[in-house]
């Protein structure tokens, strides 16, 4: 797998795209696989985001790349193990990035609350 | 892997995931094929209005992706002359097909050199690319030439000498960088100091400008189309001084989002 020796300000990557951000989100609460985490977005979501197989592998592949999730090397217990199946978390830097973003968008949250667009919480 | 046989869509499915390229089918297709089967098992439970849309959904992401990933897959070089196809298409209404075909294959040869040449680079590849950087430079010099010669530009040779050469100059510059000695240390750390990109676009974008008030715009397209080139070129200056001193690519790739 490719390394990444320069990672980048989280800012530089703001904003992320939707299957981007909900990938991010669906990893911060611990490991998943890839199937696993396509429901929990068009769950969370209310199927607002729903990513094709295309597009969920696809962006995991260029979010390894970015650096902004591994690959897990530990595995369920065999029982419940599919070897076909690999297991992704967040990295360091992709928690910031996830941060960074969820700021930004809260931001933008209060300004619109500010602005009476939506009611206060 | 299950003993079961597949359901014929999953048959279909598979054939399709084959035309994605071969490293990014061989590393999550099998994962994909089983996202499609699951997802594809839970749309026929729900009757056959879903699974029509769930497939229309999936056909959309296959083609939708698919070209993503071949464009992903393709050499950076490549990419760059297909983004310059696309130029051209725009510069050969303006009336300078061949000079504007010239430099796009010129740059590709130059990025494909830069590449090849900096990664690890030696004595022997530092000497292979002057030669290289010659004859790019003649191979400019003699296609604008030839196209001067027959009527295309009434300014082609005067630019393709200073173009061939301010190319080679950028070209040996930047293997001199690449070198670990002395000389090389200093090429860096002027390229550092002065922030290559920068200054080289400023002098493209003004010698483009010039170009275009001096010549017109339509003899301008090609001075243009020389200084987004020249542009990629210090771009890639950066990139190499940023990964000098490490076994990295010249151009770190990347930003998802």
């Amino acid at each position: 797998m490719e390394t990444v020796n320069n990672l980048p300000d989280p800012i530089e990557l703001l904003p992320l795209t939707p299957a981007v951000f909900n990938i991010l989100l669906a990893l911060a609460d611990g490991e998943k696989h890839g199937y696993a985490i396509m429901r929990e977005v068009e769950e969370a979501t209310d199927s607002g985001v729903r990513m094709g197989p295309g597009t969920l592998y696809g962006s995991l592949d260029r979010m390894l790349k970015a650096g902004l999730i591994e690959e897990s090397e530990e595995r369920p217990v065999p029982a419940k193990d599919d070897e076909r199946r690999r297991y992704y978390r967040l990295s360091e830097f992709g928690s910031r990035v996830l941060r960074a973003e969820v700021q930004r968008l809260s931001k933008a949250v209060r300004q619109a609350r500010a602005k009476k667009i939506l009611s206060p919480a | 892997m299950p003993s079961d046989p597949e359901p014929r869509t999953c048959l279909w499915y598979k054939r399709l995931l084959n035309l994605y390229p071969g490293a990014f089918c061989e590393r999550y297709g099998a994962e994909m094929l089983q996202a499609f089967d699951e997802d594809w098992s839970r749309a026929s439970n729900r009757g056959p209005t879903s699974k029509i849309r769930y497939g229309l959904h999936v056909l959309r992401d296959l083609a939708g992706t698919m070209l993503t990933e071949w464009l992903k897959a393709l050499p950076r070089e490549t990419r760059i002359a297909l983004a310059g196809m696309g130029t051209m298409v725009f510069l050969y209404a303006a009336g300078h097909q061949y000079l504007t075909l010239a430099d796009w294959l010129l740059l590709w040869c130059y990025l494909a050199a830069l590449r090849a040449v900096l990664l690890r680079p030696s004595r022997l590849q530092f000497v292979a690319s002057l030669l290289l950087t010659a004859a790019f430079s003649a191979v400019y010099f003699w296609s604008a030439k030839l196209l001067t010669g027959i009527g295309h530009s009434a300014y082609g040779n005067k630019y393709a000498v200073v173009g061939s050469w301010l190319f080679g100059a950028v070209f040996a510059f930047a293997c001199l960088g690449s070198l670990k000695c002395a000389w090389g240390e200093s090429c860096r750390s002027l390229l550092s100091h002065y922030h290559a990109r920068y200054v080289f676009g400023i002098i493209c974008c003004a010698s483009a400008i010039a170009a275009m008030v001096h010549f017109g715009v339509k003899d301008g397209a090609h001075a243009w189309n020389l200084s987004i080139l020249s542009m990629m070129l210090g771009r890639q200056l950066d990139s190499i001084r940023r990964n000098t001193g490490n076994d990295a690519a010249p151009d770190s790739e990347s930003a998802p989002g």
